[in-house]
């Protein structure tokens, strides 16, 4: 009974709602260079168990403009998790296990098991908005979480 | 201690059975290499005591962890030396670790009937990995984050079982202050109870094991263990004087930093990145540790394969060795990683230096986050780079700020204001540029105007010419000079400064500053302290 009982209380988490996807803004798109990734960080309310707060980073995205349309990617290595880095205008490469990867996303070298994952973005007004989703790591398939 | 009060609290304790279990047999007789089980668990006792030590202070979650930490470095009497211990020690117990065990397994010390004595050393490691994996993350600066965040992303790349299991580390989908909680709870409740239960297993383990007429551990083998657990813990005080552990600025999930694990993982990172998964971060590491647990039945009594027990003791030890040495030099060589090695420490070096004017109650991180040139470059980015170029990146729809205040910028504006560099691209286009023949005045015109700004020094000669040459040149014809003097275009007096660029930004198409032609957006949905931010960061932009 206690074993059951401390068990649920320990797998709480486990039934915890994440933050849940939504549109995120990112700013206009004349803050990106024509064709050149470029890593921003996405801000918006973050539920913290019991805590509250209303203007926080929740992670990075990549954002690569071509003309009126943008390209968005997670930052988030689909490896283990790490965060990439625009190495070079035409390298997104993992620090951690030197996955490296096209501006496009896919995998060139490393052991990353998948290519960067896409985020749905559009333009309204002039400013870029991301549809912020994790994905789970590891897998070969893109799976949201 | 007197005969009495012995025999008292023998009857009520059993301290001759208690002193005798302290006093084991000592097959073989004292040697010096014996120390190592000793030294072992006096690392272990220190980090309990100055754990403990610790946990007065340390406040787990995510706003306070950092601050907590701070103040055991900065205001504990002593706290940065006893928070040095805790983590050299840390070291310490990994590598004493590491000895004992090759130690044991090259005594053949796991042959019958000392198998158990042999697997609950084992034990240990995952038990002290555990402690060094939970004890990363509770300062919650960006070195426990970044690695503690990997760290579950390869729990979380385990196949089917992966996200379940991270979740359940972290208390949820990402690391967040349930994670801390969760961390420090194993690591100072969980996994002391686990330590002490396979201490103790081995303890009772090591004395079943039959040693007839072997000489008892003291005095001689405890001398020695006393001498070197004095030398090791003098040298744990030397590393945390000479070499300060120091904090991290606060862990930031946004911004660029580059992840390394503590020093006893890299060869482990290493090995994952030279050998193809699941081999290299399953498979080797996992055949590795099933053979050391089976060696006591692959090198039996009766039919010894020592060759063999050697070679699989020995093997993984030195390639646990080359490819630390690999992981170091690959990192000494990598200009990425030193450029954000760099960046961390000043980092680092800016949130030490603010946290001393108070932390932030609503998180530490705000320190850098809110620090007003930071915050404004932020800001501008978001609410001003749509219009305004800085650097070669942003709109054009207005001037370009590269340089906005400096010399050479305003006299750029003076010289030429049309050019789409200033004004060309907007409505504003009623100002003359200075006549060719007037250029001589440059140089005074800008002094002039860059005093008023209050920014950085002037030569008061040639603010005075340039005033001067302000009236001659007619420039009060269209410029109010005095307070509150609004005429045809913008206002001057204290022009960039910040109550200037505040009144300014709050009202752009005022009567003091541009008028209703600029199209340039009022800032009504920044607050005061962002707006003061952006101005911050706006005075940065001139040259020193």
């Amino acid at each position: 009974m206690l074993g059951v009982g401390a068990t649920a209380v320990w797998g709480t988490p486990l039934t915890l709602e994440g933050g849940g996807a939504s549109w995120k803004a990112l700013g206009s798109l004349e803050r990106f260079p024509e064709g050149v990734p470029v890593k921003v960080p996405v801000v918006g309310v973050r539920q913290d168990a019991w805590a509250r707060s209303e203007a926080e980073t929740l992670g990075n995205v990549i954002v690569r403009r071509e003309g009126e349309a943008v390209h968005v990617l997670s930052a988030t290595c689909p490896h283990n998790g790490c965060d990439v880095f625009c190495r070079a205008a035409d390298s997104l490469f993992c620090p951690c296990h030197d996955s490296d990867f096209a501006p496009d996303g896919s995998v060139r070298t490393g052991p990353s098991p998948r290519g960067l994952d896409p985020l749905e973005a559009k333009v309204e007004d002039g400013e870029v908005h991301v549809r912020f989703v994790r994905f789970e790591v590891g897998t070969d398939e893109r799976r949201p979480l | 201690m007197s005969a009495r009060l012995r025999a008292w609290l023998d009857a009520r304790l059993g301290l001759g059975a208690l002193l005798d279990a302290l006093n084991p047999a000592l097959p073989g007789g004292p040697a010096w290499t014996r120390v190592t089980g000793g030294v072992l668990v006096a690392a272990l006792l220190l980090q309990v005591t100055t754990g403990v030590c610790l946990a007065h202070f340390y406040a787990p979650s995510t706003t306070s962890a950092w601050g907590s930490v701070w103040f055991v470095e900065h205001r504990v009497l002593g706290g940065w030396l006893l928070r040095g211990l805790h983590a050299y020690g840390a070291s310490a117990v990994i590598v004493c670790l590491g000895v004992h065990l090759v130690r044991l397994g090259l005594a053949a010390a796991y042959r019958a009937p000392r198998e158990l004595v042999w697997i609950l050393s084992l034990a240990l490691v995952p038990v002290i990995v555990g402690f060094g994996l939970t004890g990363y993350l509770l300062p919650w600066d960006q070195r426990g984050y970044w690695a503690t965040h990997v760290a579950t992303g390869i729990a979380a790349s385990t196949p089917v079982v992966g996200e379940t299991a991270a979740t359940l580390l972290r208390g949820g989908p990402e690391l967040s202050t349930l994670t801390l909680s969760r961390f420090f709870a194993l690591h100072t409740l969980v996994l002391p109870g686990c330590l002490g239960l396979v201490l103790l297993l081995g303890w009772r383990a090591r004395a079943r094991v039959p040693a007839p007429d072997a000489p008892r551990y003291w005095p001689t083998q405890g001398a020695r263990t006393l001498l070197a657990v004095a030398l090791g813990v003098a040298a744990l005080f030397a590393l945390a004087l000479l070499r300060r552990v120091g904090l991290e600025a606060p862990a930031d999930p946004g911004g660029t930093y580059v992840p390394r694990p503590e020093w006893y993982f890299a060869p482990l990172r290493q090995l994952l990145k030279t050998v193809p998964e699941p081999w290299g971060s399953v498979v080797l590491p996992g055949l590795v540790g099933a053979a050391w647990l089976a060696l006591p039945w692959l090198d039996p009594e009766p039919r010894p394969r020592r060759r063999l027990a050697q070679a699989l003791i020995l093997l993984p030890v030195l390639g646990y060795g080359v490819l630390g040495a690999l992981a170091f030099s690959a990192d000494l060589a990598d200009g990425d990683y030193q450029d954000a090695r760099a960046a961390a420490d000043e980092d680092a070096e800016l949130a030490l230096r603010l946290a001393e004017d108070g932390i932030p109650a609503a998180g530490a991180h705000l320190l850098l986050s809110r620090y007003p040139p930071r915050w404004g470059a932020r800001l501008f980015e978001a609410h001003c780079q749509r219009c305004h170029r800085v650097n070669g990146r942003g709109g054009e729809d207005g001037p370009d700020l590269t340089g906005y205040l400096g010399r050479a910028w305003l006299q750029g504006v003076i010289k030429d204001p049309n050019d789409p560099r200033y004004f060309g691209h907007t409505k504003l286009r009623g100002m003359d540029p200075l006549p060719p023949e007037h250029h001589d005045q440059l140089p005074a015109l800008t002094e002039f105007l860059r005093a008023q700004s209050g920014l950085g020094t002037t030569d008061a000669a040639l603010v005075q010419q340039g005033e001067d040459a302000f009236y001659e040149l007619e420039c009060n014809a269209c410029h109010g000079i005095e307070p509150g003097e609004a005429i045809l275009g913008p206002n001057l007096h204290g022009y960039g400064s910040a109550a200037w660029l505040t009144g300014f930004l709050r009202d752009p198409a005022g009567e003091l500053y541009y008028f209703e032609d600029n199209e340039m957006p009022d800032s009504a949905d920044l607050s005061d302290a962002e707006l003061e931010a952006l101005v911050t960061y706006l005075h940065g932009l001139a040259p020193r």
